[in-house]
């Protein structure tokens, strides 16, 4: 081979460059973020700058971020889940119910619930992939029913759970740190790695960003989005099982609106919403600026309906932001 | 063992493979399409080693043919051997299995994963921990694949920072990765710049060099002259000839792809005014168009002719404002129009039908009289408010003059056939009152009936003082209908000839370029 015809083709590297650039400027940007809110709630809040605090901080949010990691994955898979809250109130009112009503045990009521809670989202996410139902619709119809079930079963009054050993989970804390703090960080340990050195993590970005290019290469996109949807059914019912430990009881109006704090953590994170993109550490960082924000907000006596205004304008600039550093880098 | 390796090769491929084996063969291969015969007793081979073009005009079955192969399309009757051996392929992954690779015009490249995941996609080595990726192997494998064809891509970019050109390379990278055996690319160069061609015709050379058959389809006889051993010319679903390429002229390549009809124009000559209602002036858009200037006068039917990616579409959108030119200037009725946009084109009574029909030409659940007045609302209104009188006049008015088969004003365009959706796409037009159309690839999808329709509809509408800017990539059609002929290659205007000056040969032969073209 003469090296007159070994073309390099790298002298496009100064597009991407931009490109890798852009990536870090946004998880930088998002970082810088979350560093500027901290300072400002430092300096201005009451009692923000304590290391009981950032607990509190990330206690408030350990729920959410628990399902937030497997909302991602969904979501770079170009799919999404609205049926969060109420399949966590419905885990928490079955977990009361098969522990009051027919006196199971807590580990194998846990276990069962977790089985249901997965179980139902495979049978979404196989509605979904074989029938070719929109994911929105799937799980809108889910939404609705599994919070109706909640209510019906429980005559829509809380049933309370009366197990000391229980509550460690979720209100017990080791060396300091709150249990729920510690199951979501090890989680999102885990979910980094699903999401960045296996098979079916990368095949996820393949199938939420080119689905007929993954079909082609032999990736069963089907089975991978069946899956997603047991994972996010999975965590949904984690969090339900968490959120009964802490409030001592199966509740089925619990966890309202959920939903879209997840998405919103994980939209904010810079994940993008038509699938093939994202990253766990953004939704990290979306997580924790959310839940800042709340803490930050009520230390300083601010009113909650303008938490819910300011959340708002928070995620409509971070996805702007997005967009603007996405475009840029293409052209 | 890789094929690719085991075959080695000591040449660049300059040298037709003469002793090797053929890899695939069809034979008697027929195909038949409601209304149309696509392939008629196709026989069809080529060798390990061997790149062969593939040319003909549109619907000669060429496109059929690479889909028989790749497994996209099932034959109604004829064979396919691999290697000698009887196959048969159900879905495109079977021809993948078998070592057929095919790079389509439209890429399957996911943007968010890594060059390296893309090149491997569906292949991805298992590391020791059960369900984790072997990074590692990943990029080992990669990196060898690129060194296979001597090509340094960045492997750990993400692939949607790159370009068109490399993301061509990957899916080529990833048919060595398959093991492919013979490579199909489809027009593989329309959207590359010069250099980006080169390199890709350097990396295909290598690929022959090393065992690998390729199926290059085609029209620019400069590439085709510099990489192919042969040349096939298909014309209405039969293959014509199979010719060496280094012995033949592009004129006679565009005799086997017109064959003897066609000689005769069939709608008389006509002499248009004198009078320039369009001048565009060097227009340039980076590596898409270089300098184009031209003059359309009043009623007149004039044809740009050009390959796929040869600039076409791209003028139109300059002048309708929808691209941006780095520079050059278009002026209506001898004015310059500052910064063209839709609206304001509109408002100087110009109308554009696009290529994608169905995607930007109407809106498909809307009625056929609201989208014949989908243009010009303010014909048919008054302070905001439809008149649905007014409305129904327009159409009905409209589907006589242009004999749209519509059951009545009210039915869903999406209901009507090709033909009759692309005249309601023209008489949106009509409606607003434009005094010129651009046209872009009018009768693309439309039956040879409606076909003829739309040319009488063409001609009347430029009789009535329509100036109107045609676009096709069916040279046999702009001959017959227009009044001059632009011809476009790579960006440049090569060809601007009255059409009593003009053959239909010399306009296709000049938008294929190549050699032996200017010896007329």
């Amino acid at each position: 081979m003469s090296t007159e015809t070994k073309i390099s083709v790298t002298p496009n590297t100064p597009q991407l460059l931009r490109t890798s650039a852009a990536n870090r400027i946004r998880e930088a940007g998002l970082l810088g973020a979350v560093i500027v809110v901290f300072i400002i709630f430092s300096l201005t809040a009451p009692n923000f700058f304590t290391i009981g605090n950032f607990l509190d901080v990330l206690h408030a949010v350990a729920l959410q971020g628990i399902v937030a990691w497997g909302m991602t994955l969904l979501i770079i898979g170009a799919e999404i889940d609205i049926s969060v809250g109420p399949v966590v109130a419905f885990a928490s009112v079955l977990l009361a119910i098969l522990n009051t009503q027919f006196g199971v045990p807590i580990p194998i009521a846990v276990l069962l619930v977790l089985l249901e809670g997965t179980a139902v989202g495979l049978g979404a996410g196989f509605i979904r992939a074989y029938f070719n139902v929109p994911s929105f619709i799937v799980t809108l119809a889910l939404w609705t029913s599994i919070r109706g079930l909640a209510y019906l079963m429980t005559n829509g009054l809380p049933i309370p759970i009366s197990s000391a050993s229980f509550q460690f989970w979720g209100g017990g804390s080791i060396a300091g740190i709150p249990v729920p703090v510690i199951i979501m960080l090890l989680l999102f340990g885990v979910f980094w790695f699903i999401s960045q050195r296996t098979v079916f993590g990368r095949s996820v970005f393949a199938v939420g960003g080119n689905a007929d290019a993954a079909r082609l290469s032999g990736i069963p996109v089907s089975r991978i989005r069946v899956i997603l949807f047991g994972i996010t059914g999975l965590l949904s019912t984690l969090s339900g099982i968490l959120l009964a430990s802490w409030l001592g009881s199966g509740n089925p109006g619990a966890a309202t609106g959920m939903e879209f704090d997840v998405i919103a953590a994980v939209i904010v994170g810079g994940t993008d919403l038509f699938g093939g993109r994202g990253t766990m550490f953004g939704t990290l960082l979306g997580v924790i600026l959310i839940g800042m924000l709340a803490n930050g907000l009520i230390l300083m006596g601010v009113s909650p309906y303008v938490q819910d205004i300011l959340r708002g304008v928070i995620i409509l600039v971070a996805v702007l932001i997005n967009t603007l550093v996405r475009r840029r880098s293409i052209t | 063992m890789d094929p690719l390796i085991e075959q080695g090769g000591d040449g660049l491929g300059t040298r037709p493979p003469a002793e090797a084996e053929v890899f695939i063969r069809v034979e008697n291969v027929s195909k038949q399409y409601p209304g149309v015969l696509a392939l008629r007793q196709v026989d069809f081979s080529v060798k390990a080693g061997e790149v062969r073009a593939l040319l003909g005009a549109n619907g000669a079955g060429k496109s059929t043919l690479v889909k028989v192969l790749s497994g996209a399309v099932q034959p109604d009757s004829g064979s396919l051997h691999i290697n000698g051996a009887q196959v048969h392929f159900t879905n495109p992954t079977d021809a993948i299995k078998h070592g057929v690779a095919t790079v389509y015009q439209e890429l399957s490249i996911v943007p968010g994963l890594t060059v390296a995941e893309n090149i491997m996609l569906g292949q991805w080595p298992h590391g020791t921990v059960p369900g984790s990726l072997d990074r590692r192997a990943l990029f080992q494998k990669a990196r060898q694949a690129l060194k296979e064809f001597d090509l340094d891509l960045p492997l750990e970019a993400e692939a949607g920072s790159l370009t068109l050109a490399q993301w061509q390379l990957i899916e080529i990278a990833r048919a060595v990765v398959h093991q492919g055996r013979l490579l199909i690319l489809d027009e593989p160069t329309s959207s590359l710049s010069a250099r980006e061609v080169r390199l890709l015709m350097d990396r295909v050379r290598l690929l022959a060099a090393k065992g690998v058959a390729i199926i290059f389809v085609s029209h620019r006889m400069q590439e085709i002259q510099q990489i192919a051993h042969s040349i096939t010319v298909m014309r209405d679903g039969s293959v014509i000839d199979t010719v060496s390429a280094k012995s033949v002229t592009t004129h006679q390549i565009v005799e086997m792809m017109i064959g003897e009809q066609q000689r005769v124009r069939l709608s008389a000559q006509r002499t248009s005014s004198a009078e320039v209602i369009l001048s565009v002036r060097h227009l340039t858009l980076s590596s898409r168009l270089q300098d184009i200037s031209f003059d359309l006068h009043r009623g007149e039917i004039l044809g740009v002719a050009g390959l796929l990616g040869s600039g076409r579409t791209e003028i139109l959108r300059c002048i309708m404002g929808m691209i941006r030119p780095d520079s050059g200037t278009v002026a209506v009725n001898g004015t310059s129009v500052h910064r063209p946009s839709l609206g304001k084109m509109r408002r100087l009574g110009i109308g554009m039908t696009p290529e994608d029909r169905r995607g930007e030409g109407f809106v498909p659940f809307l009625s056929t009289k609201e989208n014949l007045a989908l243009a010009g609302w303010r014909y048919f209104a008054r302070g905001g408010i439809i008149s649905k009188q007014a409305l129904q006049d327009n159409a009905h008015d409209l589907i006589a003059r242009l004999s749209i088969a519509a059951a009545s004003p009210q039915v869903s365009v999406s209901t009507l056939s090709g033909g009759n959706q692309q005249k309601v796409v023209i008489g949106k037009w009509l409606s607003a009152h434009v005094h010129i159309l651009l046209l872009d690839e009018p009768t693309r999808g439309v039956d040879v009936q409606a076909k003829e329709q739309i040319y009488s509809l063409i001609q009347d509408l430029s009789m009535n003082g329509m100036s109107i800017l045609y676009i096709s990539s069916e040279m046999d059609e702009l001959w017959n209908v227009c009044d001059r002929i632009l011809t476009l290659n790579m960006g440049r205007i090569v060809g601007d000839f009255p059409i009593a000056e003009a053959t239909l040969s010399n306009v296709m032969a000049l938008a294929m370029g190549g050699m032996n073209t200017n010896e007329y």
